[in-house]
């Protein structure tokens, strides 16, 4: 399919204008002028658009849409008119199939809401065959406050077969005086908008200098997870979706690796306070994670089971539901404190401070950064491989464990001085982390949803009459998963070896090599 | 994902006239839909007022792949393109006569635009030989209009006599009545004969209608000029009928 071609145009009445020497030019059809409110969706981290679709609501059905063609992939009659939902909120079908594959647990977010008045041409040769369609556009966004913004734009569909007609009035348009041309009408809006299209990610992306000094290029990474943390704290609040809280407490650990990895660089008393302060804000947010997850697997769950003891979780999964509710509340009311306040006001103004002249104890703070992330990236592997070496079919789980927190803090330490290594053998490393760490993070899932639900049984009513039922279920799913953790447990000692040897040697020295 | 061939050695049956107003029906249903219009005087081309590049020539559609592609066009009307027909096209049975396994040739060129389409249309010229071969191996379903007379019904048993000879399945063609006059009685007889006496006849049937005739005036599909018309819901039964006798 053909892409359409989109021009801005700068006040109304240059579209008038525009449109007048179109008619002027070539024979037209006038097919008509339509108005409607249309309103377009997409992630918080721009799920759809990083996927090249849009999802527009329309007036009565919401469509998927190619960004470019504007082709529909999938379409369906139904009107969701809400800020906010997630693609299990809507019927069967090919929209939610496809939708359910991008977004996964992400919510859909009303990004624009627009009224759009839109005249439609086409453009005919001599034997009245249409060969291109122009379609004029006024766009009004944000239909329901008296302060109306406003956009104007042309758009071009080429019709299959007249390349050459398109091309001569493409160079008709451009020359009539038209404001720019643009990716396409979606990112022009979003552009108009200010929204910053793709710009959120809670992957780490910080170019370092190699050269750098040290605390420098630390506290830069330091305050990107940091912004990615306070980013995150709006969805929070209006509780959007579960991954709000997951980037921000993703970002909580990091912060705490790299003050608990990388020593000489900051003062240890305020070093060791931040830390402290981390630990207990993720702390604080634990309970709700583990709901969070309990939630998410609730069909997951039912479908393990047997009919028969399915509906015995019911009741179990409702007060979950109470309980995150209390748990969101009182999160909530923790960021909105003054408390909260102070914590990230303080941190933010250590981050920003100058560092303390020739203090003695900041031994590495004017080290070049690449030799520090040289230093400590060996470090960590080194005693990962001191700990992995001993690792055969019948180590008890809690080395296991101390090997899955290894291998995490050497990810982030990857991650984070990523910028200052030649790619190419440094992605085939991560690569090789990562599909360990999948095998050990699995295992200790499995291992953690064990006991949580053990431990959850317990504090439930015995004297309820149903507690068996509830009982028999969750036998049902401990039994479920110690039989998925044993089957992770048998592969991963092969799996481990295969990180742990010769090859993966020879690319820390590559890349990592002192001199 | 079906290949329709409407087909008949006899010539001004309705032919184009199905292909055109079919094959906007299945477009606007939102199925891609691809006309190929193999038929040298070009009349559904012209119907749909696409011309071919004068470049296009037969020797050219016989290697198939980049050069067909680049000749669809798109008609005025959603999902609808249209593969133009060209002079050369006269001389296609020449042309593939000179070739190897030249009955199979067709179907090998018109494979690749399953995939872009979901159902393709090939309106056929009368009296074709060879080529009739090749479109019998690559069309799935022949539709045959028939005029009710003595004679059609003749041709239309010589072409079923035809298929078991050579052994193509004769439960891929379906034959409808065209062009109906239900003021004549001979056609009125032999509806009335044939309906109920040949299960595998399609019952829907195509009346003898003026704006049918206009279409050479309006250029357009009529179920589309006059779509609350009696050829209007006519060609619906008749699509209707098809799908539900190929397609489920
Ligand atoms: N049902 C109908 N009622 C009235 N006129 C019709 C009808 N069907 C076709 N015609 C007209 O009869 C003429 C021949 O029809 P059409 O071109 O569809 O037949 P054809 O079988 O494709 O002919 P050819 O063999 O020349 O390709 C055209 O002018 C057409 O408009
Ligand atoms: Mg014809």
């Amino acid at each position: 399919m053909q892409p359409i071609e989109t021009y801005n145009i700068q006040a109304r009445t240059d579209l008038q204008a525009v449109r007048e020497k179109i008619m002027d030019n070539f024979s037209t059809m006038l097919e008509g002028s339509e108005k409607n409110s249309e309103c377009y969706y997409d992630t918080f981290d721009w799920r759809l658009y990083q996927n090249n679709v849009v999802l527009k609501q329309e007036v009565d059905r919401i469509k998927l849409c190619n960004i470019d063609s504007e082709q529909a992939i999938a379409a369906r009659k139904i009107n969701i008119d809400k800020s906010s939902i997630f693609w299990w909120d809507l019927p069967d079908g090919a929209l939610r199939d496809r939708l359910s594959e991008i977004l996964d647990v992400r919510a859909l977010i009303k990004r624009i809401d627009l009224v759009r008045n839109v005249t439609r041409i086409r453009i005919l040769n001599e034997d009245e065959k249409t060969v291109l369609r122009v379609a004029l556009h006024e766009l009004m966004f944000d239909r329901d406050t008296p302060l109306r913004e406003e956009m104007y734009a042309l758009t071009i569909s080429p019709v299959r077969g007249y390349a050459e007609e398109h091309a001569d009035f493409v160079s008709f348009i451009e020359s009539c005086g038209v404001a720019g041309k643009a990716k396409n009408l979606f990112l022009s809006m979003a552009d108009r908008l200010q929204y910053e299209v793709g710009a959120y990610s809670s992957k780490i992306d910080i170019r370092l200098d190699p050269s750098m000094q040290s605390d420098v290029a630390v506290k830069m990474i330091i305050k990107s997870l940091l912004s990615v943390m306070r980013q995150n704290e709006e969805g929070i609040r209006n509780d959007i979706d579960t991954e709000f809280l997951h980037d921000y407490r993703v970002s909580i650990r990091r912060t705490r690796s790299v003050l608990s990895q990388i020593k000489g660089l900051f003062l240890p008393e305020l070093s060791s306070r931040f830390r402290a302060e981390f630990k207990i804000l993720g702390n604080m947010t634990n309970r709700l994670r583990d709901l969070d997850v309990y939630l998410l697997n609730e069909n997951q769950y039912k479908e393990i089971l047997p009919e028969s003891l399915q509906n015995g979780l019911d009741n179990f999964f409702k007060r979950l539901k109470a309980e995150r509710k209390k748990e969101h509340d009182s999160l909530v009311k923790y960021l909105d404190s003054p408390a909260y306040d102070e914590l990230m006001g303080s941190w933010q103004r250590f981050l920003e401070s100058a560092q303390p002249a020739d203090d003695s104890e900041l031994i590495q703070a004017a080290v070049p950064v690449i030799d520090l992330a040289g230093e400590v990236i060996r470090h960590r592997y080194a005693k990962l491989v001191k700990i992995g070496q001993k690792i055969d079919y019948n180590t008890p789980n809690d080395k296991l464990h101390k090997l899955r927190i290894q291998c995490k803090k050497l990810r982030y330490l990857l991650e984070f001085f990523s910028s200052l290594f030649p790619q190419e053998n440094y992605n085939v490393l991560v690569k090789r982390l990562k599909t360990i760490q999948g095998t050990l993070g699995d295992f200790n899932d499995y291992s953690v949803q064990q006991r949580k639900l053990l431990a959850a049984l317990k504090e439930e009513d015995q004297q309820d009459d149903r507690f068996y039922l509830l009982a028999a279920a969750m036998g049902g799913l401990i039994t479920h998963l110690h039989h998925q953790q044993l089957r992770c447990r048998e592969t991963f000692s092969s799996i481990f070896s295969e990180f742990i040897n010769q090859e993966t040697n020879q690319l820390f020295e590559d890349i990592f090599d002192q001199s | 994902m079906a290949i329709f061939a409407i087909y008949s050695i006899k010539g001004g049956v309705g032919k184009t006239a199905t292909t055109v107003n079919t094959a906007y029906l299945c477009a606007a249903e939102g199925e891609k839909t691809l006309i190929i219009d193999i038929d040298p005087q070009g009349s559904a081309s012209f119907y749909f007022r696409i011309k071919a590049k004068n470049k296009f020539k037969k020797k050219r559609l016989l290697k198939g792949g980049k050069t067909i592609d680049e000749n669809i066009k798109g008609t005025d009307y959603a999902n609808l393109d249209l593969l133009p027909s060209d002079m050369s096209f006269r001389n296609l049975d020449l042309a593939l006569n000179e070739m190897k396994h030249s009955k199979r040739k067709l179907k090998a060129i018109f494979e690749p635009f399953k995939h872009e389409y979901q159902h393709i249309f090939i309106d056929c010229p009368p009296n074709i030989t060879l080529v009739s071969e090749n479109i019998f191996n690559a069309a799935d379903y022949i539709l045959v209009p028939l005029i009710p007379t003595t004679l059609s019904l003749r041709t239309y048993e010589k072409l079923r006599a035809f298929f078991k000879k050579k052994k193509f399945a004769s439960d891929k063609i379906f034959a409808f009545f065209s062009m109906v006059e239900k003021r004549k009685k001979l056609h009125r007889d032999i509806l009335k004969e044939r309906l109920s006496d040949s299960p595998e006849l399609l019952q829907a049937y195509i009346p003898y209608r003026a704006e049918i005739e206009r279409m050479g005036l309006s250029r357009e599909p009529v179920v589309f000029t006059y779509p609350t018309s009696d050829a209007t819901s006519a060609y619906k039964k008749l699509w209707h009928e098809i799908k539900s006798r190929c397609l489920e």
